[in-house]
């Protein structure tokens, strides 16, 4: 959350500079009476920098995907080191081939 | 291309920016002033019981498959038998929910409450930009338009000289009242994101929802699901383990 | 028993074991990760719309720029998920395509907005 939001205002700060250069260069042109092609290399160059800030922000804020899988780690009811009252070492399960073929099929 | 308009500055300044920022503070203080006036109201134990049947079936509909095909027509008579099944409405029972309105209070000053916190700050937000900012060319559309939108966005200026990409005060300020939705959903959290239109249109068609529809929706769909039992595999599934083992 | 006849008779109507797998998912967490897409994207339209108003494109330009950004999004997001998009969501289109119509008004306020703060005046 801190990265991501500190990431986030940079990357405004740096929009809102980049905009008041470009309205700078406007007038710097207006005035020498050229026409406007694109906007100056600075200011591209701080565009992009803060669209990859906003970008990091934009990621990390929202916090992390939770798995959807039921059976994955952190979707546990009950983790293994709470109760360890039922840790069985030897059962039947040890000398059946581990398969990763064999998957629940309807 | 039809020739640039040249546009004072100060229009920027104290049209566009003060126009935007106006809406932006006006759209978090009203969210802060509904949920003030929000009353927290007890839930009816009825309306509560509904509910959590509701979810049971689902889950019952949903996870169906894992249980055996005798169990599956019990869980299901108990709920859709035409006697005394849980889901099971009679006839004529089914409350009337404008009837129900007009017989709990609260409900409909609770209504009253949300509609008027939502018209009051528009109406006077309107009337604000009528009285200050109508009449001005306040910003450009940088994409083309044809000329159909020119009612639309140019509202409260009667030139058809200008081009139509160009938006007058009183447009830009309903261009805002509709494209700040994501602006609201980011700081204002999700329950924010149903925008004005989505209002408007919830109070014009009917207060809340029948709860006894949702009852017989959900009767109706335990009633049609074909239970298919998925565990039988798993007696295949434990030979082919066990005959891996024994070879 | 229930239990024999209903495994007689789902191996008389599927030989095989043809079936697709089960979905089973967690739905709140589905949720959740719907909804912190959608923050991303919104918040990436309205920073998109922003880069594009300052930067001055115009027409057809803005709206093949905003889809770049939604591209870029998708990757980013699929970065997120760490690849592995079926841990987290239970279709592609969630990644690729949620929240893709809702960011583009977002998108076109910002871009008018910055547009004309910066190159009209």
């Amino acid at each position: 959350m801190g990265v991501g939001f500190i990431a986030g205002v940079l990357g405004g700060l740096l929009f809102a500079h980049a905009a008041y250069s470009t309205i700078q260069y406007r007038g710097m042109l207006k005035i020498m009476e050229e026409e406007f092609s694109g906007p100056p290399t600075n200011v591209v160059i701080e565009l992009l920098l803060g669209f990859v800030l906003c970008m990091v922000a934009g990621l990390a804020v929202p916090g992390k995907f939770h798995s959807i899988l039921p059976d994955s780690e952190e979707n546990r009811v009950v983790s293994l080191p709470s109760n360890l009252d039922f840790m069985i070492f030897n059962h039947r399960g040890r000398l059946s081939p581990f398969d990763p073929e064999l998957k629940l099929k309807t | 291309m039809a020739e640039d308009l040249v546009l004072d500055t100060a229009i920027r300044d104290w049209v566009l920016v003060p126009l935007s920022v106006v809406m932006v503070l006006i759209g978090v203080l009203r969210y802060f002033v509904s949920k003030l006036l929000r009353s927290s109201q007890t839930p009816d134990a009825k309306v509560v019981r509904e509910g959590q049947l509701i979810l049971r079936a689902r889950n019952l509909r949903a996870a169906g498959g894992f249980i055996p095909v005798k169990s599956f027509r019990a869980r299901r008579f108990y709920y859709t038998n035409e006697e005394n099944g849980l889901l099971h409405v009679p006839k004529g029972q089914a409350q009337n929910p404008q009837a129900q309105m007009f017989s709990d209070p609260n409900m409909a000053m609770d209504m009253m409450k949300k509609n008027l916190s939502m018209i009051i700050p528009q109406s006077l937000t309107f009337a604000w930009v009528n009285f200050f900012f109508s009449g001005f060319v306040a910003a450009k559309l940088p994409f083309p338009l044809t000329p159909r939108f020119r009612s639309m966005l140019q509202n409260g200026i009667d030139l058809s000289t200008v081009d139509v990409s160009y938006v007058s005060g009183r447009s830009w300020y309903f261009l805002n009242l509709f494209g700040l939705r994501g602006l609201f959903s980011l700081i204002l959290g999700e329950e924010n994101a149903m925008d004005d239109t989505q209002r408007m249109m919830q109070m014009g068609g009917g207060f809340g929802v029948d709860p006894t529809k949702n009852l017989g929706a959900e009767k109706d769909g335990i009633d049609i699901i074909q239970h298919e039992w998925t565990l039988p595999k798993m007696e295949q599934r434990a030979e082919m383990v066990l005959r891996k083992l024994v070879k | 028993m229930a239990v024999q006849d209903s495994t007689r008779s789902s191996s008389e109507g599927k030989s095989g074991d043809d079936g697709e797998d089960l979905s089973i998912f967690h739905a709140e967490n589905l949720q959740n990760n719907m909804k912190s897409i959608y923050y991303s994207r919104t918040f990436l339209s309205i920073m998109g719309g922003v880069v594009a108003g300052i930067w001055g494109f115009t027409g057809l330009m803005g709206f093949v720029f905003y889809l770049l950004i939604m591209a870029i999004a998708s990757l980013g997001l699929l970065a997120k998920a760490k690849f592995s998009v079926g841990n987290y969501f239970d279709s592609w289109n969630r990644i690729i395509l949620d929240g893709f119509f809702g960011g583009l008004m977002s998108f076109v306020l910002f871009w008018t907005f910055a547009y004309d703060i910066v190159h009209i005046f």
